[in-house]
């Protein structure tokens, strides 16, 4: 469910470069608009007294979903703001995302949920879907109650920034998933093989001197989440993914007809580890960068459709937050 | 609003030559490191002198910032600064604004106010020097940040190598113990392998990080592969920098058992280092450490005029007739 306006503007774009990909579009057209939902493309279209944009020498495609964005609303409005957020998401070209719930409070009861959502029919410059926590407090030891959650429109169930550590308990969650009809979405990470860990393992942390998060604390708990989700047969979603192993291993469990996706950042298809070099904080981040083999995979597995979506995973921090050593 | 032109590059009042400065050992090249322990070399010998005192820096602000525990490090910076006549300023972060929460962004701002000359720094966190560099004008020394670089204990190694056996090309060293938490062994690593000295790094697996070879070194599991080196370089087990139940190692006595420098394990005329603090009976035992063959007081005598020699080469732009090539230079972005 998405929460916020939409747009019911009346609008014919002349003459820009329509692409869409997925009904194999290219070309200079015009594009009619009624009632905010398009209705003709084609050439030299009549107006219909609708308001008329030049857009000649742009491009105009289908906008963007955004299935991993961090609003930092409740808690860090220093931070972001859901009106902040969602101008920066229209601005970029998208016209939905999915906000994460690791908030202050977390998102994990339905109170929390209903007044995110009014705050964003109020703000939000574009639509917007709220995820609600697998676990209280994303503390990894009891379920939300995720069937109230659903009904009060959460989108999915995360504890993102957090694994559900305890196999029981993810089971419990998967099972329970039935009832809600909620996909969960899940950061996949073995902590204690990741325990003080900076920066992905290998011959940079080696050098450098950070403990390593090596790529096999990820592979190894999405190795675990899909073997759950198999013997479940329910539905889930990787997020997030860096290593190679993590996609061959989705590879294998869709092929074996388990109802997993995935999705990469932008930042895990274009940086390495190497650039950990630069000791810039803003490099840091969980997952890590890894190594150039990984990245390779990565762009293999979005190629193949192995991994369904690139996120952008926008999660703003205060300047001074990041004006730190690494 | 008044328009606003660029002016032309050369009617722009002349920039600031980029500060120079050591943060890593990484950042040096070979012609460096030699001119810099040839300018330790003639420190020594002005040292024998009555008056001990050489007015070089006068006039010249030296800030030691400390963020971590240090004898060593902290007292043979101080007396080089000395030494060189250089004014200097001690500064612990138990005791000062850094207690009560202050940024190091904002500790370097309200320092630089004082303009000082050179910052030496030590810090628990990688990247410290290189953040504390961006904030004010000074000549950044990192004396250790976190498990990254130590480079001035890696060339008072270099320095006491030479010293002792004449040359460091061509030997072999062995570095023994807990490698990933230390600092003084990547510097060494970099610092040896630059000036073609064969290394092999000894300990066990879970101390001896993933891929470092790829820094130019060997790996040995086996103890016994310090038989073949000309310089032992034994490491301090860092008992502080373990977390409970983190198992590098099951226990310290099964580490002594198994990678204790013991005299039986080495052949006699072998070197032996210690960067100290020593854990005498852990990493190394006690008749090692006393041994004619031990270094670890030469060691420390190198620090003083090792770190003379890099505070003088980076406030002098090196000896007459060198013009000093950039130790590491960070741009003004």
């Amino acid at each position: 469910m998405l929460f916020g306006r939409t747009g019911e503007e009346n609008l014919v774009v002349r003459g820009a470069r329509v692409l869409d990909p997925a009904e194999g579009v290219d070309a200079a057209l015009d594009v009619r608009i009624d009632g905010g939902t398009i209705a003709q493309l084609g050439t030299n279209l009549e107006t219909n007294a609708h308001r008329v944009l030049d857009g000649g020498g742009l491009v105009l495609a289908p906008a963007f979903v955004d299935p991993h964005v961090h609003l930092r609303t409740p808690g860090r409005e220093d931070e972001e703001t859901i009106a902040s957020g969602t101008a920066a998401a229209a601005a970029g070209g998208y016209c939905a995302i999915l906000a994460m719930p690791n908030t202050e409070p977390v998102v994990d009861s339905a109170a929390v949920l209903r007044s995110l959502a009014e705050a964003a029919h109020a703000e939000a410059e574009v639509p917007v879907g709220f995820l609600a926590a697998i676990t209280r407090n994303q503390s990894g030891a009891e379920l939300t109650e995720m069937a109230e959650l659903a009904e009060a429109g959460a989108a999915g169930f995360t504890d993102d920034g957090q694994p559900v550590v305890a196999p029981g308990l993810m089971r419990r969650a998967l099972q329970y998933s039935a009832v809600t009809g909620r996909r969960l979405a899940l950061h996949c990470e073995e902590p204690t093989l990741s325990r003080g860990g900076q920066m992905h393992e290998g011959a940079v942390s080696a050098e450098l001197g950070f403990g390593g998060y090596p790529s096999v604390a990820e592979s190894l708990m999405v190795e675990r989440d899909l073997a759950l989700a198999a013997y479940e047969r329910q539905p889930l979603h990787l997020m997030h993914l860096s290593a190679r192993d993590s996609v061959e291993a989705l590879s294998r469990a869709q092929v074996a007809g388990v109802a997993a996706t995935g999705e990469v950042t932008p930042h895990h298809l274009c940086l390495t580890d190497e650039v950990v070099r630069s000791l810039d904080a803003n490099v840091k981040m969980n997952p890590p960068l890894r190594a150039e083999e990984d990245r390779q995979a990565l762009i293999a597995a979005l190629r193949d459709g192995t991994i369904a979506a690139v996120t952008s995973e926008h999660a703003p921090h205060a300047r001074y937050e990041k004006e730190v050593p690494f | 609003m008044a328009e606003i032109r660029v002016m032309r590059e050369d009617l722009l009042p002349p920039k600031e030559p980029p500060r120079r400065h050591l943060i890593s050992i990484g950042d040096l090249r070979r012609e460096d490191v030699e001119r810099l322990l040839g300018t330790a070399r003639n420190f020594e010998r002005s040292l024998e002198r009555e008056l001990k005192k050489l007015p070089t820096l006068r006039g010249k602000t030296v800030v030691n910032l400390f963020y971590e525990s240090s004898t060593r490090t902290s007292s043979s910076f101080e007396l080089a600064a000395k030494r060189l006549s250089a004014d200097t300023m001690s500064i612990k972060s138990a005791g000062s604004a850094v207690d009560k929460g202050e940024s190091l962004k904002d500790t370097s701002l309200t320092l630089g106010a004082y303009d000082p000359d050179v910052i030496v720094i030590r810090h628990p966190q990688i990247g410290a020097p290189q953040l504390v560099a961006r904030y004010t004008g000074a000549h950044i020394v990192n004396a250790g940040d976190g498990k990254h670089q130590h480079p001035t204990q890696a060339l008072l190694d270099l320095y006491t190598i030479t010293e002792e056996l004449g040359r460091i090309e061509g030997l072999h060293v062995a570095i023994v113990g807990d490698v990933l938490h230390s600092r003084v062994a990547r510097s060494n690593i970099q610092a040896l392998a630059l000036m073609g000295a064969r290394v092999t790094l000894v300990g066990p697996p879970p101390l001896i990080p993933r891929g470092i070879e790829a820094m130019g070194c060997e790996v040995s599991y086996e103890i016994d592969a310090i038989k073949a080196a000309d310089v032992v370089y034994v490491l301090r087990m860092q008992r502080e920098r373990m977390a409970e139940g983190a198992n590098f190692v099951p226990s310290l006595r099964e580490y002594t058992a198994r990678w204790g420098v013991t005299p039986e394990r080495l052949r006699p005329g072998q070197k032996i280092m210690h960067p100290g603090p020593m854990n005498r009976g852990v990493e190394i035992d006690p008749m090692v450490a006393d041994a004619a063959d031990a270094l670890i007081e030469q060691q420390v005598r190198s620090g003083l005029v090792v770190r003379m020699a890099v505070l003088y080469d980076l406030l002098t732009h090196g000896p007459a007739g060198v013009q000093a090539a950039a130790l590491h230079e960070i741009g003004a972005a």
